[in-house]
């Protein structure tokens, strides 16, 4: 093998700022999917409780579907939503091994070199 | 007027999609040479010595085969003992056996059987390998190197292009001067 390049060391700051970054956008979408899963929840258990009550309290069957309906049709974005950030999670996070294992293989490389 | 604003605002769009394009190219293309070279570097290594240093692995082999063997099998004079001495000699190993007195055939027939191999992937020696694979090493880090100043050069662009985790240090941590 040939002796090293000139080697920059501060481009070590960069690789890491690139890994934290990569992080943080991973548990960015994971927090706001569990935001939204939370969103979800409730939603359903809101459903559920309109399922369980009589019809003539909600003023009539016409009623209760229109609620029903409400809440779904509330849910329904949600559900897309917290699709794609998982999507996002997995491939940052995914992005964030990989700059990790890189910036783990430099710092190793600069301290055998030092 | 706005036309016009909006056809320059296009055209400017499509060649900066076509700037980031060419770079993401430009790096795969160059990662396509990385893999090929990579490749070229493992068959290399494991390209079999020459065939002299395979038959003296199958002698070393066998002489550590029949050292232990001849110190578990019974010395000759056993053998030449008188009636009255002589006693069968009990607990031989058939295997320790063979292995001390047929072991220069055992030998012979393993190294017939590598010289076959030796007809289709012929050996290098020591030094063919390491010169071969200083070759290809260098040729990896100047791909390398590339490919580092291509990605530096498409961040700065504002295209940010991943870097390989397994992506060489003394590549993605050389100074701006020594890339390409």
């Amino acid at each position: 093998m040939e002796a090293p390049h000139a080697i920059d060391r501060s481009r070590l700051l960069t690789l890491e700022n690139r890994k934290d970054l990569e992080f943080a956008a991973a548990r960015k979408s994971n927090e706001t999917a569990s935001g939204l899963r939370r969103e979800c929840t409730a939603i359903n258990r809101e459903i559920e409780r309109i399922k369980s009550l009589e019809a003539r309290t909600l003023g009539g069957a016409g009623e209760k579907t229109r609620q029903i309906e409400n809440l779904l049709a509330r849910r329904a974005p949600l559900v897309d939503q917290i699709r794609e950030l998982d999507a996002e999670g997995a491939a940052a996070s995914e992005r964030a091994q990989a700059a990790s294992a890189l910036f783990d293989s430099c710092n190793r490389f600069l301290g055998n070199e030092a | 007027m706005i036309d016009g604003v909006k056809k320059s605002f296009a055209d400017l769009l499509k060649r900066t999609r076509s700037a980031g394009s060419e770079l993401r190219d430009g790096v795969e293309s160059i990662r396509k040479r990385i893999r090929t070279l990579s490749a070229q570097k493992a068959e290399i290594e494991r390209l079999p010595p020459p065939f002299e240093t395979a038959c003296a692995r199958v002698d070393e082999l066998i002489e550590y085969t029949v050292g232990a063997s001849m110190s578990r099998t019974p010395p000759p004079i056993r053998f030449t003992e008188g009636p009255k001495a002589y006693r069968v000699p009990q607990h031989v190993d058939r295997e320790d056996l063979i292995a001390a007195y047929l072991a220069p055939q055992l030998a012979e027939a393993m190294k017939a059987e590598v010289a076959t191999i030796y007809e289709t992937r012929p050996g290098i020696s020591d030094d063919e390998r390491a010169e071969r694979l200083r070759v290809i090493d260098r040729e990896l880090l100047d791909a390398e190197l590339a490919e580092e100043s291509i990605i530096r050069t498409a961040e700065a662009a504002g295209f940010p292009i991943h870097r390989r985790p397994d992506a060489d240090p003394r590549a993605v941590l050389a100074h701006d001067k020594v890339l390409p």
